[in-house]
């Protein structure tokens, strides 16, 4: 089979890569390419996906809601850093991505400390706190009933 | 191997209880193509698989799946 790929002027992110010469009858998925753009990660968040190429809504009903709290923004850097994940696995060659992604998980990590020193562990490793262990203390994910949602 | 943290993937915010609507939520979660049952199939296959790609893949999809547990939460709360 023939490998060299089609890749026309005209391909935007939305587009991607097919076999140019493809055997008969056979369904192919068209490729994500290198160096899509990606969203910031609170837009990425409420738009369920990082890449705007990959941003198809169900039935045109787009959520523009971003959350600007402080757990919030630590979910949207925590997303961020598994869809570049996710792309990675099937693009691990891609440099830009792969700096991309370091950079978040250096974030997530920084915003993680800075999220536990000031609200209580988010995870058992990090349940000691002055000697106590912390990591029973209220609220778990799913007490959140005050104002009838997660913080 | 998983390690927990205590927040959710996306935010939940519920304004009314509807038991209806549990019924089917739940389904989605459990249910014969839940994300529970399709999580443990992506993790399981992962076994067999000759290339390196989509060892990772399947890892990645079957934790993402794994971390479908604000569909369990939603489920509890419209209760």
């Amino acid at each position: 089979m023939d490998t060299t790929v089609i890749r026309p002027a005209t391909c935007n992110d939305k587009n991607g890569c097919l076999p140019a010469c493809a055997p008969l009858a056979n369904p192919f998925v068209p490729f994500q390419r290198e160096n899509a753009e990606t969203y910031q990660a609170p837009k990425a968040l409420i738009r369920g996906t990082l890449f705007p190429g990959l941003d198809l809504p169900f039935m045109g009903l787009v959520n523009r809601t971003e959350k600007n709290t402080p757990l919030g923004e630590l979910m949207a850097l925590s997303f961020a850093m598994h869809e570049l994940g996710l792309y990675l696995d099937t693009h691990q060659n891609d440099a830009e991505a792969t700096k991309l992604f370091q950079q978040y998980t250096d974030l997530y990590e920084q915003g993680r400390r800075t999220y536990e020193a000031k609200y209580g562990p988010l995870q058992q490793s990090d349940g000691v706190t002055d000697g106590k262990y912390v990591w029973l203390q209220d609220p778990w994910p799913w007490d959140y009933v005050k104002d009838g949602g997660t913080k | 191997m998983f390690v927990y943290e205590k927040k959710l993937q996306y935010p939940v915010r519920i304004a009314h209880t509807n038991p209806d609507l549990a019924t089917i939520i739940l389904t989605q979660y459990g249910g014969p193509d839940g994300e529970l049952g399709a999580s443990l199939r992506y993790l399981s296959q992962r076994y067999s698989m000759p290339f390196p790609e989509l060892k990772g893949l399947l890892t990645d999809i079957g934790t993402e799946a794994s971390k479908r547990n604000p569909t369990g939460q939603i489920h509890a709360k419209i209760l």
